[in-house]
């Protein structure tokens, strides 16, 4: 069976708001302190063909300059701009310590975390916490350069997941049969209104009836009602389609986004489940779009006795494809001399 | 602006005879907006910086990461056909046409980036702009590490960066092997470090484009809805000025569109913005012309209107106005 595999999250500092404020966190507050510091980033579903959704930084990510750093984060409902995963930023002292940081230890801490969620339960009321964010930053405050790099922090199965039957539209997942598309638009349209008022980027989706008659009913709810709606599914072979929903960063025809990669863990973990049907909801136009969607027929391993995954520490690659940080050039934006040159 | 600062915000609704807006009309059009154009989103912006005479959580409007796929020179037709549709009810006094005495605001605003024709044919070339796609990479590297070296820096063009390439860039030092084996991850292919090859390097089905932020802010002085374009290259990295204008039409680079300080960047952070000077003559004109044809134009369908009217400036982002303005 084929290996699923995941197209990785991308990253975006939003360069005008983010470097100065983190410059001035560094200077004022932290000084040579190097973290962590609380991070808010976002990650957004993929909105445009051929576009994947990104994970941003902004000045708004960094923890407000008169608070202590380490005050625990509480994530704000979503919105527009994505979904909220709380992060762990270092701003380290220099260059160097950017590749000599300990980065295995960092991504196991932070799967950690990501694994104790799991177990507990919370990661089911709240999926946000599956999706881990660590980034390295060093401040060149002299020359408006700043360095930084990335890292998704995944968990490990003890075997990949792999794919079940071969990826597929949202509608063909439906049954296939002409009226199987308009109820594909439903089912996106009900995700749309369920992640407007939650704010969540995963849930559970039920459809009722016949897919193929125009009585299907599309039911969303939260991933905590999975036992309730498994043993309902499961009762007659006529019965209702379950389905794990999630919103998709990737904008590939065949592959899912990272952020599927600790929930499919999850699922494993605490439903036990073989096998399960995944919908990958990817927005045009601001809204979700069944046509632009995937649905995933997926086998997930059994999980031994005792089982701790082993962490990954999803490192960013840096523009030509490597190992190592990316460079922000902030000079001919934010350097005096240049501005006063350019203004001649 | 410092008039801004000191001048009162608009109170008397005057969208039907002058095609402004006040701050309550404009709020109330960018809930309008938020409603039928979900990609768009209120935010509160840098608190420091709020407007009070907006809502704290409704400083501006944005929508993040719209793809432009093609550079500017490379769709003039369309922005040429544009022009012909708006220009054509006007009487030739349209916010179109190139006569730069009639629009003293905008050069007066201009003021760093002077007009300058000459310098705007150095602009690079399709096929430049194209492997700029990952060559721009190395060309920025090359480039800084050019600027350490005591480099005179600013504004120098893609070219001069490129043929700099042979200097090793400095962040090699910073580059590890130790890749991580994880056979679930599907790897964007290592780009080329040269000049070399297309602009859409990686995955086969990721085509690496340029993106943009767009944000709409309110303009006390003009009363009128202000566009700003926050650009990103193939590398999510910024753009510098000069690349952003590549993305405008030719009509409007350094004339209409001029670099301001960004409305809620850091200190000295410019962004490219499209000068409101024009917006209320424009507007009017375009809602008398939806009201002759459909009766009544209310004032929520303001910006969504003003959309259609930016995607004549910037025809290369590829943003969701395509939406019916209309009143049906």
């Amino acid at each position: 069976m084929e290996v699923l595999r995941f197209w990785p999250l991308e990253s975006k500092v939003e360069a005008a708001t983010f470097w100065s404020e983190l410059g001035e966190l560094k200077l004022h507050s932290l000084k040579l302190e190097e973290g962590p510091v609380p991070l808010r980033a976002a990650w957004a579903p993929s909105r445009h063909a051929s576009q994947p959704g990104l994970l941003t930084v902004s000045a708004a990510s960094l923890p407000t300059g008169n608070g202590e750093g380490s005050a625990a984060l509480a994530l704000a409902p979503g919105g527009s701009g994505g979904f909220e995963l709380a992060g762990d930023l270092y701003v380290l002292n220099t260059a160097e310590r950017i590749l000599t940081f300990d980065r295995k230890a960092e991504a196991q801490q932070a799967c950690d975390r990501v694994w104790a969620a799991i177990c507990s339960g919370a990661a089911e009321a709240d999926p946000r916490l599956l999706q881990a964010a660590v980034l390295l930053t060093y401040c060149d405050l002299k020359h408006y350069k700043y360095r930084y790099w990335f890292a998704f922090p995944a968990l490990q199965p003890p075997q990949p997941f792999t794919l079940a039957a071969p990826p597929a539209s949202l509608a063909a997942a439906l049954g296939g049969e002409a009226a199987a598309a308009e109820v594909a638009a439903a089912l996106a349209a009900a995700c749309s209104s369920y992640v407007a008022s939650t704010g969540l980027p995963a849930w559970l989706v039920r459809v009722d009836g016949d897919a193929d008659s125009s009585g299907a009913g599309i039911t969303t709810a939260p991933l905590t009602a999975w036992q309730g709606l498994q043993q309902q599914a499961g009762a007659s072979s006529a019965g209702p389609q379950l389905f794990l929903a999630v919103a998709d960063s990737s904008a590939l025809p065949e592959n899912p986004g990272w952020p599927l990669r600790n929930l499919l863990l999850m699922a494993a973990a605490r439903w036990r489940v073989r096998r399960l049907r995944v919908l990958c909801l990817r927005e045009r136009r601001g809204r979700f779009d069944a046509d632009a969607s995937l649905a995933l027929d997926i086998a997930l391993p059994e999980l031994p006795p005792g089982f701790h995954p082993a962490p990954l520490g999803g490192w960013e690659p840096n523009e030509r494809g490597k190992a190592g940080p990316r460079t922000a050039d902030l000079a001919p934006a934010m350097d005096p001399r240049q501005l006063a040159e350019a203004a001649v | 602006s410092a008039a801004e600062r000191v001048l009162p915000a608009r109170t008397q609704s005057a969208f039907k005879e002058k095609g402004v807006l006040t701050p309550e009309e404009f709020v109330a059009a960018g809930d309008y907006l938020v409603h039928t154009c979900p990609t768009w989103s209120w935010e509160a912006g840098d608190l420091k910086k709020g407007r009070p005479f907006l809502p704290p959580g409704k400083q501006f409007l944005i929508t993040r990461n719209v793809p432009c796929l093609r550079r500017a020179a490379a769709v003039e037709e369309y922005g040429e056909q544009a022009e012909r549709e708006v220009e054509e009810d006007d009487e030739g006094e349209g916010w179109i046409t190139a006569d730069r005495s009639a629009r003293p605001g905008a050069a007066a605003a201009g003021g760093i980036t002077t007009t300058n024709d000459d310098g705007f044919e150095e602009v690079p070339s399709i096929e430049e702009a194209a492997a700029g796609g990952s060559g721009g990479a190395a060309g920025a590297v090359a480039e800084a590490v050019g600027d350490a070296a005591g480099g005179s820096g600013g504004g120098r063009g893609q070219a001069e960066a490129e043929e700099e390439e042979e200097e090793v860039p400095d962040i090699d030092d910073l580059e590890l092997e130790d890749e991580e084996e994880d056979e679930a991850a599907l790897r964007p292919a290592p780009r080329a470090g040269g000049g070399g090859g297309g602009g859409g390097g990686g995955e086969e089905h990721i085509v690496r484009t340029r993106t943009y932020d767009l944000l709409i802010t309110y303009d006390k002085y003009y009363s009128v809805p202000r566009f700003w374009l926050i650009g990103y290259d193939e590398n999510r990295q910024p753009l510098t000025s000069e690349q952003v204008l590549e993305d405008v039409s030719e009509e409007h680079a350094r004339k209409t569109v001029t670099m301001e300080p960004h409305p809620h960047g850091a200190a000295g952070v410019q962004a490219a913005s499209i000068h409101p000077c024009q917006h209320a003559n424009v507007m009017h004109k375009l809602s008398e012309r939806v009201a002759d044809e459909g009766g009544d134009f209310p004032v929520e369908r303001y910006l969504v209107l003003f959309l259609k009217f930016i995607a004549s400036v910037v025809p290369t982002i590829e943003y969701d106005y395509t939406m019916a303005a209309g009143t049906q």
